[in-house]
């Protein structure tokens, strides 16, 4: 049976005018669904480019960019708002919850974007908190949580309203690397059990370890597509002091 | 999105409490301060309208034409029987007073004075003006063949006479003859007012005889109302029914009292350039604190707008977030505002430690302690004044939202 492709990147370009730079250099690539791919690659490099070309956040200067079977590079502000609200999630590297809000409230949100009642929104919320081990802080501010905790809340604000794909940019830079190594095993089981698709962006070795495929970024371009074995989540992750090399294991390489 | 939103918001308005008190106290004090002015205005120019109402001309004022304007006496209704015949028909009509008005000079053994004599039959001017309730020694006039006179209290000192006593009034009749008659001190008033010292009290038939007018003579027929909402109805029926050429004017207390109108007009217009200032002031308290607070929150604005919120739900949070911090000013400054209005209504709002010496206008004492009235209209175009003065100051983050794009605002700090 054929996967389906949920993203699809056609020679996007991403040029910056105002810095007089390109950030993206004709790069095409596919996501299928159900994929846990990292974007590898230096600060700079473009990872954060692609992310949001693929969110609608921002446009590309040359190319098209297919999210779902839309191409959206023909959509408007609004329309790219309402499929981001429908379909995406986000994953950001300093958390980014509402601090006036409760842990809950933060996930609520989401849901009450999309009109969702009081009653079932709670419910939801109160699930997702659960599913991502953040039972019973749904009361706390994200000033009362830890970074690792900030960021599960984030995760669970992401996963609320069963996005077809999440975007995650850089999401253990700011964790210890115990923390960070259990924050990607709770990626890695939403994965897997909620058959999300992931799209990373992170130069950390231990989210390399645990991509199933990985896009190395260099200077706008991609410079290697590395598609790897499935890592169980049960497998401990490699020492998180140690850290990898920059160049990827030469694993089995997409056509 | 139910209240959620309007949580969100509420939370959002007190991020920085201190910032948010500051500017809710800021417009609380503005609005108290002019729904407190204008109540008390309000209960200010009531009390004026009443004095001048009850004390001068009461509600309408029918005479011959041009007496009004010109004062002078030779202008006179020579019979107001059909007059007062319509009036007596009219529901509307508390009392009416006949009187005839004499410009004169008033002496005593020491003194003497040129001042007002009004004549009047004291019956029907007891329930048209209270200067019956002004005695302060003797009595009111009554009809007599002693030619009894009341005087105000400051002319009684100039003349240095006092209940009992004889003054000798001298004047020119509409014939051109001298008139001069000798009265004598019933009682002696006292309203705080130029009255005191420019007016005097007499029966009519004494002022018709001074004047050498005929027998059913009058300048004015001074009617007052029931109510003051009957005014405008009365006086255009009564202009139908005795239409120019009928040798009949009337002229309803507003036309009457120009300058007092004028006056209570400036005060208005003072109090509108007073509400246009504290608006000024308030406004930019709501766009200092509005636009702070939003600056502060470029980068959630844009988390917002990544996870699917629309920027027009975002421009109608931030609105939300300013009607609701100029709500809680306006109805904070509404309560403060009408519960001073409330107690001074009660306990009465004392000037004299402002002025030394009584408020006169036009004649009329103006009593320096005054009863603010709670008007809701009041409190209604302050509120909506507010409110709409925040909805444009609005403008400025609205602005600053719609320029907003996602993908730059994550990158703000």
């Amino acid at each position: 049976m054929e996967v389906m492709e949920v993203l699809l990147f056609k020679e996007v370009s991403k040029d910056y005018a105002s810095a007089n730079a390109t950030a993206l250099k004709e790069v095409s690539f596919s996501v299928k669904q159900g994929e846990f791919t990292a974007l590898a690659g230096p600060s700079g490099s473009g990872k954060s480019t692609i992310l949001n070309l693929a969110a609608g956040l921002d446009i590309p200067s040359q190319g098209k960019v297919i999210l779902l079977d839309k191409d959206l590079t023909s959509m408007d502000g609004n329309a790219l708002t309402i499929l981001r609200r429908n379909s995406v999630g986000f994953v950001f590297q300093s958390y980014n919850l509402f601090p006036v809000l409760t842990a809950l409230e933060n996930v609520e949100y989401q849901l009450a974007l999309k009109g969702v009642s009081q009653n079932k929104r709670r419910r939801l919320a109160e699930a997702a908190l659960e599913e991502v081990g953040m039972k019973g802080f749904g009361k706390r501010f994200p000033a009362q949580l830890s970074g690792g905790q900030q960021q599960r809340v984030a995760i669970a604000r992401a996963i609320v309203s069963d996005p077809k794909i999440v975007f995650a940019d850089e999401p253990t830079a700011n964790l210890d690397s115990t923390t960070a190594e259990k924050l990607l095993l709770l990626f890695r089981t939403l994965n897997e059990t909620k058959k999300i698709t992931f799209l990373f962006s992170s130069h950390d070795p231990m989210v390399l370890r645990i991509a199933d495929r990985i896009l190395e970024i260099c200077d706008g371009r991609i410079k290697a597509d590395t598609l790897r074995q499935k890592q169980p989540t049960e497998a401990p992750l490699p020492n998180p002091v140690v850290r990898l090399p920059m160049v990827l294991p030469p694993q089995r390489r997409a056509a | 999105m139910d209240f959620f939103v309007l949580k969100l918001c509420w939370k959002n308005i007190w991020r920085n409490k201190r910032r948010t008190l500051l500017t809710i106290n800021a417009i609380g004090f503005g609005v108290m301060a002019l729904v407190g002015i204008y109540n008390y205005y309000d209960g200010f120019h009531e009390q004026v309208i009443h004095n001048v109402i009850r004390y001068q001309s009461g509600h309408l004022v029918i005479g011959f034409p041009g007496y009004q304007t010109k004062n002078q006496t030779s202008l006179f209704l020579k019979n107001p029987v059909n007059v007062e015949k319509w009036l007596s028909k009219r529901p509307e009509v508390k009392a009416m007073s006949e009187r005839v008005i004499v410009q004169g000079l008033v002496s005593s053994a020491v003194g003497s004075a040129n001042i007002l004599f009004m004549g009047i039959e004291p019956k029907q001017e007891r329930r048209v003006t209270r200067f019956a309730a002004n005695v302060i020694k003797g009595k009111y006039i009554e009809p007599g063949k002693d030619k009894p006179i009341l005087l105000g209290k400051a002319l009684s000192r100039l003349l240095k006479v006092d209940v009992g006593s004889k003054v000798v009034a001298l004047t020119q009749g509409v014939d051109g003859s001298i008139g001069n008659e000798l009265f004598h001190v019933a009682g002696i008033f006292e309203t705080q007012s130029d009255a005191d010292k420019s007016l005097a009290f007499i029966n009519i038939g004494d002022a018709r005889t001074l004047l050498s007018l005929p027998p059913h003579a009058v300048h004015q027929v001074s009617v007052v109302l029931r109510q003051e909402t009957d005014l405008d109805p009365v006086y255009g029926d009564f202009q139908a029914a005795f239409p120019k050429g009928s040798h009949v004017e009337v002229m309803s207390w507003k036309q009457v009292q120009r300058p007092l109108m004028a006056m209570i007009e400036l005060n208005k217009s003072a109090n509108r350039l007073l509400m246009i200032i504290i608006l000024f002031v308030a406004a930019m308290g709501i766009a200092n604190s509005i636009l702070m607070s939003i600056m502060e929150r470029t980068r959630e604005f844009g988390v917002m707008m990544a996870i699917g919120t629309l920027k027009k739900e975002v421009i109608q949070m931030v609105v939300m977030e300013t009607m609701l911090l100029s709500g809680v000013g306006v109805l904070l400054g509404n309560l403060l505002g009408i519960g001073i209005t409330l107690y001074f209504n009660k306990y009465g709002f004392d000037l004299r430690w402002l002025t030394s010496q009584s408020i006169v206008v036009q004649g009329t004492i103006i009593q320096t302690i005054s009863y603010p009235t709670v008007r809701w209209a009041n409190s209604v175009m302050i509120t909506t004044c507010i409110l709409s003065l925040s909805l444009v100051v609005s403008v400025i983050p609205i602005r600053h939202i719609a320029k907003l794009r996602a993908v730059e605002a994550l990158r703000a700090h």
